[in-house]
């Protein structure tokens, strides 16, 4: 091989542009078979986003039923309520979508099998195949999501809870248990993957501590995916056989104890949040630092406080069950624990301000989105620490205000990092540029419409408006119809994010190399990527030294100034598996 | 500083429910206290925020500082402090939840059973309800009520919550659960009251735990009763449906009515023609039904039936309801034989038998066939008893569980 340091920034040394990763080859079955993690991120995007669609139709059908204290699409009362299992049934779809289906694979599916190679400066993940598996069988988990819609439908909650599950008569139960059951092994081969990925196809001089953060996260998110999800498989499996069989473990009419059910649900299910909003604050990382020009803050700390929440995280589930008839120590034991996952989450928020300081803050969309993202995730983690706090979850426990403190730090921490990652990486996956004013003007009516939406159930959940009601008293309505207007302005804000993402495609400016001037690997290769991401291994340096990332005029986007050499470890392992891809 | 309580109150008026006990007055100050940290917190994070987003904006001319990647003093700091908040919220929280988690021992204890979707009281002198009716107690002279929250076994999870109380536990079908509270204010009017009325003024009791389609209907009321003569006056009402609160013999229908709430039979049969899991109760009586189950074959029920052989139907309805099924129907209901027939379901003096007879009282009293006379044609009420019968107290305690 001869020694010619590639020229990335311009791109004299790749490929033609007219071979990049979405021309290569043709063919509806060259994208459903196909190994290229890149097309599986592709596929993985849209079908996440029209699961998002659905679980988004779902939310306004909720929104609209409670426009009216009896229930407006489906009216009831005490003596007839009837009407109210159709709004349960939507009330669980939306949930069970949003979390199987869009928040947990969204940004490690979708996002990370995209990015993370390329970020590794790697052809592919480790293990292609399990990728492409990974893939089908959350196409597969999907169909019997949609087979439980046509057998009968399910009114159990996203949750299952037994032995209601068990003794409902909808007949969708337990074809959407398998699903989940299912989505659980797309998920597993996900995580598998990307440990294995990062901890193997590392090109030289990539330590461990000079990884991107948003690796760190994704790996974090993959150590947690691949310990607790078997958990949640068992426990759906166990769910079907007690519908089925029998077999007494949940159903106390057999013998067993429903509260098992809690305890394993949320040993997978409260992990899972941090499978979600983990990846999202790798995102953060990433815009941040790329968007303040400014090498990121506490470095270390950030990556170490991943794994920490990762290993926290799983040691809390037991205050989803505070006043449900638990003992006293076991309480006292979980709110404990729960405290300390505070901290590495305000950890992160610290760093993120101080990377800004002092910095030069240039609000483009991904930014617009990160700083929605520290404002809306301060609220969901600070009214944490009311859930947290005993004696104020007596009160609160199973209300409204749960419900508005999970989806501030659901939809506010991970849709929102989702939705910053999409339009940070959307010119390097399309090549195309989108409309920046649109971009801004969509993201705050998300913002606005978000919070009109959920700080009224705040304050109605803390009045004492319990959660999952299909009708409700009259002196709610006033927060309820504001909360409905709110969720109106984000649908309308969404529809206008697919406009405009769609024009891009058809008609975006196409895009530079490094349109933001950040110092990570993905972008020193071109947008979009070639099949096989770098005909050379690339050249690895700080992933946040922005000081070698200069502006050129001529090509509307990044370079590396070569001048400055990147610093290498004197010990920089050399990988031979990077140079066999 | 003299200033905060006030604006605190503001802000607890609009974010919380009224208080109405001692639990209400445990649970605030918890409250306040994350309030207050958290707010203080956001806006820490959002003003740094926002002043850097103006004051760093990317700019021409713009100079950027020095790019300082770490600094170990104050990331220990920001570390620490957050992390000693936190512990002392984990231990007030933990002293509020020490203080909730155990009943005093000289509680007045009435049984709450919880079955999908209702709450009935159950009280020491036999009286079944409803609604909750507790004595008005005070930081000096308490009244603790103490309620042994007892789930149907094979029903589904509840959970009882009280907003103005801040207290919740969950039903849990097998096991006896607890709340208690000291009530030491009288509600005020309900939010929403048509009008001012002693019915109106109550605290909402709300299942909290997803229990299928009635759970947003699954309500009840706390309603306290500040004079002690009074209460005593209302739980012997309770304990005798046959009478009003001074003791006056009620209409038999009325009785009935008030019946239905406590048996809740409404919650399968309305009262408005529409269908539900049962027939609906009006005009019911004196119309034409086919069954499509029934332990007598051929049997039907007719209009121009004689009123023995449609008593006999609804009191075989009520107390072995499985027997003959209305076409269209599935056989769903619970059987009522021990609440509500006595040991010899003929017997007119025992308790159980009067209530039943009392339910199809009500239900004859949901014809609304009119004769040419305009009056009802077939719903001749039964005579207002001149003495109150007395309450038998033992019959009712022994309905308990079915």
């Amino acid at each position: 091989m001869t020694a010619i340091t590639p020229d990335f920034g311009r791109g004299e040394l790749l490929p033609p542009l007219e071979d990049n990763y979405l021309t290569h080859s043709r063919g509806i079955l060259s994208w459903i078979f196909t190994l290229d993690h890149k097309r599986i991120g592709v596929m993985y995007l849209v079908s996440v986003l029209t699961a998002f669609f659905a679980g988004g139709v779902m939310a306004m059908l909720i929104r609209t039923q409670l426009l009216k204290s009896g229930g407006l699409i489906w009216p009831g009362d005490a003596q007839q309520h009837n009407a109210f299992k159709a709004y349960n049934e939507v009330m669980t779809l939306h949930g069970a979508l949003m979390v199987f289906m869009v928040l947990i694979p969204g940004i490690p599916g979708a996002l990370g099998n995209f990015v993370l190679p390329i970020m590794l400066g790697a052809k592919d993940v480790a293990f292609p195949r399990l990728n492409l598996m990974s893939y089908h069988l959350y196409l597969w988990g999907a169909a019997f999501a949609v087979l439980a819609i046509v057998m009968g439908g399910v009114d159990t909650g996203w949750t299952f809870y037994t032995p209601y599950s068990v003794k409902t008569d909808f007949g969708g139960v337990e074809y959407m248990a398998f699903g989940v059951f299912i989505l659980g092994f797309s998920s597993i081969f996900t995580g598998l993957n990307f440990i294995v990925t990062i901890h193997k196809l590392r090109p030289p001089g990539m330590t461990w501590f000079r990884m991107p953060l948003f690796l760190w996260a994704i790996y974090a998110t993959a150590l947690i995916q691949v310990l607790a999800t078997p958990v949640l498989g068992i426990t759906v499996l166990f769910l079907i056989f007690e519908r089925t069989m029998h077999i007494g473990i949940f159903d106390s009419r057999y013998g067993g104890d429903p509260i098992l059910f809690q305890h394993f649900f949320w040993f997978y299910s409260h992990p899972a949040v941090y499978i979600m909003i983990l990846p999202a604050m790798g995102i953060m990382s990433e815009v941040i630092s790329t968007f303040s020009r400014r090498h990121i803050f506490g470095y270390k700390l950030i990556a170490l406080s991943s794994v920490a929440i990762a290993a926290i995280g799983f040691l809390v589930w037991g205050h989803h069950m505070f006043p449900n008839g638990q003992s006293t120590m076991i309480d006292t034991i979980f709110s404990f624990l729960t405290m300390f996952v505070a901290i590495p989450s305000a950890i992160k928020v610290w760093n993120w301000l101080a990377t800004m300081y002092h910095g030069s803050i240039d609000m483009k969309t991904p930014m617009c989105y990160a700083c929605s993202f520290l404002f809306l995730f301060a609220i969901g983690g600070l009214t944490g620490v009311f859930l947290g706090t005993l004696s104020v979850d007596v009160h609160l426990h199973d209300t409204y205000f749960v419900v508005a403190h999970f989806h501030y730090v659901m939809f506010g921490g991970t849709m929102i990092g989702f939705l910053a990652g999409i339009h940070y990486w959307w010119p390097k996956m399309t090549g195309k540029m989108y409309n920046e004013s649109l971009g801004r003007l969509a993201c705050l009516g998300v913002f606005i419409g978000f919070n009109l939406t959920f700080i009224p159930q705040f304050i109605m959940g803390s009045n004492g408006m319990p959660r999952r009601y299909a009708s409700f008293d009259p002196m709610y309505l006033p927060y309820h119809q504001l909360s409905t207007i709110g969720a109106y302005i984000q649908f309308a804000s969404f529809l206008l994010i697919a406009v405009y993402l769609v024009h891009s495609l058809y008609s975006g400016k196409k895009a530079p190399v490094n349109p933001w001037g950040a110092a990570t690997l993905e972008w020193s290769c071109c947008s979009p990527p070639p099949h096989d991401n770098f005909k050379f291994p690339p050249q690895v340096g700080d992933p946040y030294d922005h000081d070698a990332i200069v502006f050129d005029e001529r090509l509307g986007g990044y370079v590396r100034d070569e001048s400055i050499v990147p610093e290498l470890p004197s010990n920089a392992p050399h990988h031979p598996l990077t140079h066999e891809l | 500083m003299t200033q905060l309580p006030n604006i605190l109150g503001f802000l607890d008026s609009f974010l919380l429910p009224p208080s109405g006990s001692s639990s209400a007055a445990n649970h605030d100050p918890v409250w306040n206290a994350v309030l207050i940290i958290t707010t203080i917190f956001f806006f820490i994070v959002t003003t740094i925020m926002f002043v850097f987003i103006f004051k760093y904006r990317r700019r021409p001319g713009l100079v950027q500082g020095s790019q300082v990647t770490h600094n170990t003093p104050l990331e220990i700091v920001w570390t620490l402090i957050p992390l000693i908040i936190v512990m002392a919220l984990f231990g007030v929280g933990l002293k509020g939840y020490m203080w909730y988690d155990k009943p005093p021992s000289d509680s007045y204890t009435i049984v709450a059973k919880v079955v999908s979707w209702k709450f009935t009281f159950y009280y020491p002198n036999g009286g079944i309800s409803p609604y909750l009716y507790v004595p008005l107690g005070s930081d000096a002279h308490p009244r603790n009520i103490r309620l042994q929250i007892e789930a149907e076994p094979g029903d589904v999870l509840h959970a009882m919550y009280i907003p103005a109380y801040r207290i919740q536990r969950g039903a849990v079908p097998g096991r006896i659960t607890e709340l208690w509270f000291n009530a030491t204010s009288v509600p005020p009017l309900h939010p929403g009251s048509s009008a001012d009325t002693p019915e109106n003024h109550f605290f909402d009791i709300f299942c909290t735990q997803y229990c299928g389609e009635g759970h947003s209907q699954m309500r009840s009321r706390v309603y306290v009763i500040a004079d002690e003569a009074q209460f005593q006056a209302k739980l012997k009402q309770i304990a005798n449906p046959f009478v009003d609160i001074d003791g006056n013999p009620l209409p038999l229908a009325t009785v009935g009515k008030n019946l239905v709430d406590i048996y809740g039979c409404n919650s399968c049969h309305t009262i408005d023609g529409k269908p539900n899991t049962g027939p609906t109760w009006e005009n019911l009586y004196k119309r034409d039904h086919t069954f499509d189950i029934s332990n007598e074959a051929g049997y039907s029920l007719k209009a121009t039936d004689s009123d023995a052989k449609w008593d006999a139907y609804l009191s075989e309805s009520i107390i072995d309801p499985g027997a003959k099924i209305v076409g269209g129907f599935k056989n769903a209901m619970t059987n009522f034989a021990g609440q509500l027939s006595g040991p010899d379901p003929n017997d007119p003096k025992n308790e159980n038998n009067r209530r039943r007879l009392a339910i199809i009282e009500y239900i004859k009293s949901l014809d609304h066939t009119k004769g040419p006379d305009g009056k009802p044609l077939y719903y001749k009420p039964a005579p207002i008893p001149t003495t109150a019968p007395a309450a038998t107290e033992s019959s009712t305690t022994q309905s308990g569980k079915q």
